[in-house]
């Protein structure tokens, strides 16, 4: 990134090469798993890097700084009332129904915890997906989410357990 | 959140039911079941299995790094407009001013003294290496100045004392017979400082 900063186009680059995929999945996750609308995200803040790269304190590290910018621009699209649609899909689910035992197969459990992910709110859905898909460290997680490492992990441990409750009834210990 | 919550998050992150020592198992169990437990750390790993798998099938728009690059390239190279605005807005040290400044009145005081050409020369020249300073100490000494009256007193001279003299035997002119006479005369005045062509001329009718 100092790199960049001097002027070094081949830089940035090598900063995208290395963080767009990464980011981009986030982003999808993110967005509901909306692709165009994550592609453009991943556009912005790209474009914010090459348009204002002096925004970046070159002490600090790199990756949570870029993680913290992306969080916020999926904040943004967040808010689009359209994204609380899949609520809806939701509720029609049989989650509780008595042939519940036909949906007990990877694909329907896959489809439901996608759908359970949507429909947490942005705090627990971020400090989620940046703990364990991006598999970033507690204390990575809270400067990216600029908070305590104790409300972190609080709220991986909400999350965790609201997930097992609404999927409690395909009984994943038996996959 | 408590210390033994998160133990368990810690427990449910890494371990299977199984795999815990039975004096973890009876803290799990003192907080939850052991269903719970197992449904907790299975949707975790279902997660983590749903996050890896989606992770291949996306990748960024080739169309982002090459817009990207178009716009590093335009930020880079500015517009003619841009440079003109540059000039006028661009900062420069407040020594570089002066300097122009100074600069500036050099060229004019050269250019309005015209006629005036330096040629030049070489020549040699010697400059005295003097290393050695001279300290003249001058020391001003008042004298008092004595003032002397002169009283002019009128007292009668003495008598004036003549010396004795001898008379010459004046014979008056003397024939030329007596040329001789009168030369050897001449030369009887003794000790004179005159010289003695000056003295012949004194010599009458020779």
């Amino acid at each position: 990134m100092e790199q960049f900063q001097q002027g070094k186009h081949a830089a940035f680059e090598e900063l995208y090469r290395r963080y767009s995929p990464r980011l981009l999945h986030f982003i999808y996750r993110m967005l509901d798993h909306r692709e165009a609308e994550s592609q453009d995200v991943l556009q912005d803040v790209f474009m914010m890097l090459a348009e204002q790269p002096f925004r970046f304190d070159t002490s600090r590290d790199f990756k949570p700084w870029i993680f913290t910018v992306t969080a916020n621009a999926c904040r943004k699209q967040f808010r689009i009332p359209q994204h609380r649609d899949s609520e809806e899909h939701l509720s029609e689910l049989p989650l509780h129904d008595d042939k519940i035992e036909a949906l007990l197969d990877q694909k329907a459990f896959k489809r439901v915890l996608k759908k359970e992910l949507t429909m947490l709110k942005y705090d627990h859905r971020c400090t989620f997906i940046l703990r364990y898909q991006e598999r970033l460290s507690i204390r990575e997680v809270a400067q990216i989410m600029e908070c305590s490492e104790g409300t972190v992990k609080s709220r991986i441990h909400y999350t965790i357990k609201h997930l097992a409750k609404r999927l409690s009834a395909f009984h994943p210990t038996n996959q | 959140m408590t210390e033994h919550e998160e133990q368990l998050q810690l427990w449910i992150e890494a371990y299977d039911f199984e795999a815990l020592t039975p004096s973890q198992q009876e803290l799990v169990l003192a907080h939850m079941t052991e269903e719970d437990y197992r449904q907790q750390r299975t949707t975790l790993l279902a997660s983590q299995w749903l996050f890896e798998d989606e992770a291949p099938m996306l990748t960024p728009d080739p169309a982002i790094l090459s817009s990207l690059q178009s716009r590093l390239k335009e930020k880079s190279e500015p517009a003619i407009g841009e440079r003109l605005m540059m000039l006028f807005t661009a900062r420069i040290p407040a020594y570089q001013a002066g300097l122009a400044v100074a600069a500036t009145f050099l060229l004019l005081f050269w250019l309005r003294t015209p006629g005036v050409e330096y040629i030049e020369t070489e020549r040699i020249v010697y400059q005295p290496d003097v290393d050695t300073v001279t300290v003249v100490k001058e020391v001003l000494v008042e004298v008092p100045v004595e003032r002397v009256r002169v009283i002019e007193k009128q007292v009668p001279a003495p008598p004036l004392q003549l010396p004795e003299s001898t008379l010459l035997n004046n014979k008056g002119i003397t024939p030329e017979s007596d040329a001789l006479l009168a030369t050897e005369l001449s030369r009887s005045f003794g000790n004179t400082a005159l010289p003695l062509q000056e003295l012949n001329q004194f010599v009458v009718g020779m």
